[in-house]
């Protein structure tokens, strides 16, 4: 068997307890014993309810929070204490797209710029010189469904959809094997959700990626997903394919996850019976 | 009198490469009792819509060329300040798309809770079961009370404790819920919620809205819900409109409106949902021709109206 690509093994987080200005706040145990194995090409997903731990498992697969117990394993290597030039090559392999494609933008740059600097950190260890940064971002534009007239514009000017879409460009710059995608699409409505939930498809396809997928859309999850988890209180429930956890799942969370999804037929609807 | 009359609503934004019309004659009423769903594209309108009605946009960047805004009555567009400062948060509750917005990172939950219920009870000391003459601290305790009280109802444990934490102690759902409890806590007539379940999970959201539907019936207010949820139009709302770039292409009460869309693109909405039951093998966008097919139809409509 060859190494997975990302293994989070008996991985525990605890919120320290800290000293502040009007008293103390204490120690909280956000995460206990994870344990999750991601082979490369395949697309993990996370459910579970908020609060139960989901941004705080992601901080520490990025290596920007240091785990209480256990580790995590990016091919093989820990995440964590890699000095200057580890922990740039690590953070190239391994990229994340936010829920909000507003916040994590620069108004101030063009798209050609906001892409472009990704390249100027990482452009050597991928072997581009600067003078093909353009050609790059105008590929990586195309890949994912923007055209060249959009080269210099700045964020204000783009819908949300596109501007998801220039944030998975970005992310793509510089050829990362894995990516996080923390809530993409729930911020977009579902036609363009549709659009970028099978571009990423797409790029898989071509590109080999590996998904971890964080979604409150059980659907959304279902449509991407070759494996979900369920999380609850900071520990893993039940972890399986996706159709068989879906379709049978074992725990009561998980199915009052799925009997809580919001169907689409108003007929279906408990709240109007009552009113 | 409706409580909302939105009528003929066009508005222009401005930028250096000049005007941009955004919202192309919008016609919408909110009656007390009824819960609108207003759903549509990206960049459709919906958020400057909502911000129009408590007249947040930015006069620099927002002009309004044409139609009104009737809120109760009272011509939104051209009250003074003074009236529209007391009527935010008071009459009109708003849950803003953008959370970062919302919260002021340097101080605590519990704080930011309590001077939206102070502000509310300037007008309206009787949400805190008070009559306006008590001293400053008792109806700061009472704001402290209600506060605690609604959170608990949202589902939010240890709400007295959780009072005295900073927005990133708490998770994006736990935020979210406070900025829900804080657009509540006035026991406004009309309530503006913009996205508010979207970073929630299932289980939350449907705690929620229960708790709007109960508002409704009990208090009898008119909701304005923005969503990108159809599953929670359909459950919640007695009524959905449809945006397309700037226009409402279909209107109506929910049960026609999902279960027999009339219009094109409703319909591509209702094909571009994915379901956690089934595993699907496609799902539908919005490309080039089907676009076309959408524009073609909104002239017709365009064309016949003006007939
Ligand atoms: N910096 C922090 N200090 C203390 N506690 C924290 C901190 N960040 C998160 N927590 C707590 O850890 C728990 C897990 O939070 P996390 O943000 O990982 O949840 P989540 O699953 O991402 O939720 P959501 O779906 O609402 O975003 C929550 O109870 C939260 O209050
Ligand atoms: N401050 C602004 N200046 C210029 N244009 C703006 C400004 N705010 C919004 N717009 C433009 O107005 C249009 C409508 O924006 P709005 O935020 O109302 O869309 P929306 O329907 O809420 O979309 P979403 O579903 O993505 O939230 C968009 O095309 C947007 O680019
Ligand atoms: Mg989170
Ligand atoms: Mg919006």
């Amino acid at each position: 068997m060859s190494t997975p690509l990302l293994k989070i093994e008996g991985l525990g987080h605890v919120y320290g307890a800290r000293r502040g200005l009007f008293g103390t706040s204490p120690a909280f145990r956000a995460l206990t014993g994870i344990d999750i194995s991601i082979a490369r090409g395949e697309s993990f997903g996370l459910v579970g309810e908020s609060g139960s731990g989901k941004t705080t498992l992601t901080r520490n697969i990025l290596g920007l929070e240091r785990p209480s117990e256990g580790h995590v394993l990016f091919d093989g290597h820990p995440v964590i204490d890699l000095g200057r030039g580890g922990e740039r090559r690590l953070r190239r392999r391994m990229q994340i797209v936010f829920q909000d494609p507003q916040a994590s933008l620069d108004p101030r740059m063009t798209i050609h710029d906001t892409i472009a600097e990704a390249l100027v950190v990482h452009g050597p260890d991928l072997g581009i010189a600067r003078s093909g940064y353009t050609r790059r971002v105008l590929d990586l534009l195309e890949a994912v469904g923007l055209g060249r007239e959009h080269l210099y514009r700045h964020p204000h000017e783009f819908s949300g959809g596109q501007r998801q879409r220039i944030n998975i460009a970005r992310a793509l710059a510089v050829e990362p094997e894995l990516l996080i995608l923390d809530e993409p699409t729930s911020a977009l409505d579902v036609s363009v959700q549709a659009d970028i939930l099978n571009l990423l498809q797409r790029l898989q396809k071509e590109l080999g990626l590996t998904y971890f997928f964080i979604s409150h859309d059980l659907g959304v999850i279902r449509y991407t997903c070759d494996r979900v988890a369920v999380i609850e209180r900071g520990r893993i429930v039940e972890q399986g394919p996706v159709a068989e956890i879906f379709d049978t799942p074992s725990q009561e969370y998980t199915r009052k996850l799925m009997d809580a999804i919001p169907d689409p037929d108003p007929d279906l609807s408990p709240l109007r019976r009552l009113g | 009198m409706a409580l909302l009359d939105i009528s003929d609503l066009h508005l222009s934004m401005r930028s250096f490469e000049g005007e941009t019309p955004i919202l192309k004659g919008i016609d919408l009423t909110v009656e007390r009792g009824q819960i609108w769903g207003v759903v549509g594209e990206t960049g459709s309108g919906k958020s400057l819509t909502g911000l129009t009605i408590s007249r947040l946009l930015p006069t620099t960047t927002a002009r309004y060329t044409g139609g009104q805004v009737r809120f109760d009555g009272k011509d939104v567009l051209r009250a003074s300040d003074r009236e529209m400062r007391a009527l935010r948060g008071g009459r009109i509750g708003m849950i803003f798309q953008d959370p970062t917005t919302n919260l002021n990172p340097s101080f605590r939950i519990g704080t930011q809770m309590v001077d939206a219920a102070l502000h509310a009870a300037r007008d309206k000391p009787e949400i805190l079961g008070l009559t306006g003459r008590e001293s400053r601290r008792a109806r700061r305790r009472a704001a402290w009370d209600a506060s605690v009280a609604l959170l608990e109802s949202f589902g939010l444990h240890d709400a007295a404790d959780r009072m005295t934490r900073f927005p990133h102690e708490f998770s994006g759902g736990m935020r979210q819920r406070v900025l829900i409890a804080m657009a509540m806590i006035g026991q406004p007539d009309l309530l503006i919620a913009d996205e508010p379940t979207t970073a929630l999970d299932v289980s939350v959201q449907s705690q929620i809205l229960r708790l709007i539907h109960r508002l409704v019936e009990e208090r009898n207010i008119g909701v304005m819900f923005i969503t990108h949820n159809l599953g929670v139009v359909a459950q919640l709302c007695s009524h959905v409109a449809v945006m397309y770039r700037g226009r409402i292409v279909e209107r109506g009460p929910v049960t026609s409106v999902l279960k027999a869309p009339e219009h094109i693109y409703t319909r591509a909405l209702m094909d571009a949902i994915p379901t956690a039951r089934a595993q699907m093998d496609t799902l539908r966008g919005i490309d080039g021709p089907l676009r076309d097919r959408i524009e073609a139809e909104i002239a017709a409509t365009a064309k016949e109206a003006a007939a």
